[in-house]
């Protein structure tokens, strides 16, 4: 039997809101990720997926409940993270290198972020902050691209298709496929074409809980069933907040067209 | 048998990976202080190391004004770099280590950064930085008199590396039980800003103290650090009631509790800070 690698024991998390409001996004989760698996993750409310990615690569911290990871766990990919804009592309892709990449093959993988970002000639070695959003967003999915994990985390930002520029998308969809080849996955995703493609597995979160587990098609097709009608009015309920937030804008680009 | 050398080599490689990763990550964070700290500062990189030698210069300056005589056996320059150095560097690295959970949060995204990870790469620069400062001044020195004198360069390395551990053992200690206990924080700020100044032998040397008095002075472990690195400098500098001993036992046990304190506690200071 495969190890676990991740798991969630009666995980709780909850995200604070103006006015010292909250609201849950996980309740009481137990999870477990093990070696080789490939799940999605449908969700009736986006920002519940999303907690959900962030306490399994343990970026968010859980409010109660465990998490255990036994394994080189990725950040929910492609996300910010702590990059610096007053540094240079080069010198935070030289950092992350440090932390995440392979000893000795220092200058391929700056140079594999490079041509997989496709910045301008010189930007790379501009300071970040000086670069466009898009520029950024795509220095992001590069930097996600190019270390090894044993566990990836794709969250819906993920620009799986980039249907103006085909050659940078076939691009991007084949170093995804030599990275995540015979890895585990935990993947959440609007495009469920995208999802089916690369999982066997699927999970389906209603109301902060798990409320379906099972194959992927038998999830996908209970998803629709039962879910679907209600995410439609929490998701404009979850745009008003958004709206509201010009940051949120920012750190969604998910919609944009990258190169 | 085979197999349990297999094992066993498994997990010594398991171990010096671990390590070896371990140090990449925290020379990274080194690196990446570096750079931020030369992009903020006024000027860039240069600025990173002339700040603080600036301000330790303006310190030496004024002491020197004052009296310009301190000790016969040494040049009173070299004599209050050594003091100034050495608690510029413990003051550093030990309050940064209060406050470095906090301000290195943001690098916590990245799962393979630990709280320790930040406390020793900003241990590690600034131990470069004063140490840069230290030997500059040093050499500076060396030429304005063309003569270099410096009887036991070891003593002096064992002596500056050991004053780095007992900082970030002290600061561990203290980063870990204030958070426990918020007023330890305060005091030990308060103590490593105020009664290590007075007690660190920067501005006395602890020959000229009358005999009964030197028990006032040292318990203080910063004290012993400065006259030893005085007396590598001129080994005719005499340290009574001074031990390289007593700096590498108050070194060691507060490294020693620090990292227990550390370790049973790092979730606590990933989630609070």
């Amino acid at each position: 039997m495969s190890r676990t690698l991740i798991e969630l024991t009666r995980a709780c998390r909850e995200e604070s809101l103006p006015r010292g409001r909250s609201r849950c996004l996980l309740k009481d989760v137990s999870f477990a990720l093990r070696e080789g698996q490939k799940v999605a993750v449908f969700s009736d409310f986006n920002k519940s997926a999303n907690a959900l990615l962030e306490c399994a690569s343990e970026v968010a911290p859980l409010q109660s409940g465990k998490v255990e990871i036994r394994a080189n766990v990725s950040w929910p990919l492609p996300s910010r993270g702590a990059l610096e804009g007053v540094m240079t592309g080069r010198q935070n892709a030289k950092f992350l290198q440090a932390v995440y990449g392979t000893p000795g093959e220092e200058y391929e993988q700056i140079a594999r972020i490079e041509e997989l970002a496709a910045l301008e000639p010189g930007c790379f070695d501009q300071r970040m902050k000086s670069w466009g959003p898009l520029m950024r967003a795509r220095f992001d999915v590069a930097v996600s691209l190019v270390f090894d994990f044993d566990v990836y985390i794709i969250s819906k930002r993920f620009p799986w298709s980039q249907p103006t520029r085909p050659q940078l998308e076939t691009l991007v969809r084949e170093a995804f496929e030599r990275r995540v080849s015979g890895k585990t996955l935990l993947l959440f995703h609007q495009d469920e074409e995208f999802l089916g493609r690369y999982c066997d597995e699927a999970i389906v979160i209603s109301d902060c809980q798990i409320a379906y587990k099972g194959s992927f098609p038998d999830a996908q097709k209970w998803f629709h069933l039962n879910i679907t009608k209600s995410r439609i009015e929490d998701d404009s309920q979850d745009q008003e907040i958004e709206d509201s937030s010009p940051e949120l804008i920012e750190e969604s680009p998910d919609e944009v067209q990258l190169w | 048998m085979v197999n349990l050398l297999t094992a066993f080599g498994r997990r010594v490689a398991r171990i010096v990976n671990g390590l070896a990763l371990q140090v990449r990550i925290v020379l990274a964070l080194a690196d990446r202080d570096f750079f931020m700290r030369a992009e903020k500062g006024s000027f860039g990189v240069w600025g990173v190391l002339f700040e603080p030698l600036a301000l330790m210069l303006t310190l030496l300056a004024l002491r020197i004004l004052v009296r310009m005589k301190t000790v016969d056996l040494m040049n009173p320059l070299i004599w209050l770099a050594c003091g100034v150095t050495m608690l510029f560097l413990f003051k550093k690295i030990a309050i940064k280590a209060l406050t470095g959970v906090a301000r290195g949060q943001k690098m916590f995204f990245y799962r393979r950064i630990r709280p320790l990870d930040t406390l020793l790469a900003s241990a590690l620069i600034e131990a470069r930085l004063h140490a840069s400062i230290l030997v500059l001044i040093f050499i500076s020195e060396s030429f304005w008199f063309w003569r270099i004198q410096l009887d036991d360069p070891g003593l002096a390395l064992i002596d500056f590396i050991v004053t780095v551990m007992l900082a970030i053992g002290i600061g561990v200690s203290a980063l870990v039980i204030g958070h426990r206990i918020p007023i330890v924080k305060t005091l030990t700020k308060f103590g490593l800003n105020r009664i290590l100044l007075w007690t660190s032998g920067i501005f006395f040397a602890t020959y000229t103290l009358p005999g009964p008095t030197r028990p006032l002075v040292t318990w203080n472990p910063l004290l012993h650090s400065v006259e030893i690195l005085r007396h590598s400098i001129n080994n005719a500098y005499p340290i009574p009631d001074i031990s390289l001993d007593y700096l590498l036992t108050c070194a060691f046990l507060s490294c020693g509790f620090g990292l227990i304190f550390y370790f049973s506690n790092e979730a606590l200071l990933l989630s609070d800070d």
